[in-house]
């Protein structure tokens, strides 16, 4: 699922001169998921893994590692990379709590930035939830050839 | 500002627990490199460093336990590859206050960067920590 979407986007980044955007449904992050990244990261805070917890802190639910969600985001920017274009850097701005249940949709922006050098290409990535964005980033590339 | 100086096994099952946690996510295919995911499992064992009592310890223990993760930033440089060793030196990079709903919030600026024994920075990262 989504192959096309980030064959799509990568060759306009390699384009340069046009807008596009592109959206992804991604399945609801999962208690087992929070649970194995916070197991792989070692992050013991009960927030991201005990639901009682969370909601006895005031949150609707266990809330999604931010880490995890920057992961997401890198994982993305590889995506858009592949082996045509060098993954320069990934931002992810946290503007809400994503919670275990939601349902999650990125938004994949591709428009010129006169701001970069003349091989660099940006995407702006954006994930929201049916409560609003969840978070706002962007993935900076080098076209004309991987490292 | 004050530093913070680790050492890092980037090693394959570290790797690959970190690949699984997050690459099961389906619609995202699979790194055609290994070089974020890789790293990022020390990005993250960094920030955890600096989350885990919500204070960037050592650096700043006059902050209070109301931190929250703001947001990050990654810079991969060059390949990481499995079994290298890398030092990782955290510092707070910048301090600032913006005027929040609430009062005033802190903001911390965490920049943890990753080096090859020989001095060569692979990586580097930063957090926005946010305190009220």
């Amino acid at each position: 699922m989504g192959t096309e979407v980030w064959q799509e986007a990568g060759s306009a980044l390699d384009a340069g001169g046009g807008k596009g955007s592109w959206s992804l449904a991604l399945p609801p992050v999962t208690m087992t998921q929070t649970a194995y990244y916070c197991a792989a990261a070692g992050v013991r805070d009960p927030i991201h893994y005990d639901r009682l917890f969370a909601r006895e802190l005031g949150f609707r639910d266990a809330v999604a590692n931010g880490s995890l969600r920057l992961g997401w985001l890198c994982y993305a920017g590889e995506a858009l990379a592949g082996p045509d274009r060098r993954l320069l850097s990934v931002r992810c701005q946290h503007r809400g709590p994503l919670y275990v249940g939601d349902d999650i949709r990125l938004e994949v922006v591709v428009e010129p930035s006169p701001k970069l050098d003349a091989r660099q290409r940006k995407a702006s990535l954006t994930v929201s939830s049916t409560a609003g964005v969840c978070d706002v980033g962007e993935a900076i590339f080098e076209t004309g050839g991987a490292a | 500002m004050t530093e913070d100086s680790r050492y890092h096994e980037v090693s394959a099952l570290a790797v690959q627990r970190f690949e699984e946690a997050i690459g099961w996510r389906a619609g995202l295919p699979c790194a055609t490199t290994n070089l974020p995911i890789a790293f990022l499992s020390h990005v993250v064992r960094a920030a955890v460093d600096v989350t885990e009592d919500r204070r960037p310890e050592p650096l700043m223990p006059e902050l209070g336990a109301k931190g929250v993760n703001g947001g990050g930033s990654v810079h991969p440089l060059q390949a990481v590859r499995i079994g290298e060793r890398l030092e990782r030196v955290t510092e707070v990079e910048d301090r600032y206050t913006k005027a929040g709903a609430d009062g005033p919030l802190d903001f911390v600026v965490v920049k943890n960067s990753f080096a090859t024994p020989g001095g060569s920075v692979v990586a580097f990262s930063r957090m926005w920590m946010i305190y009220r």
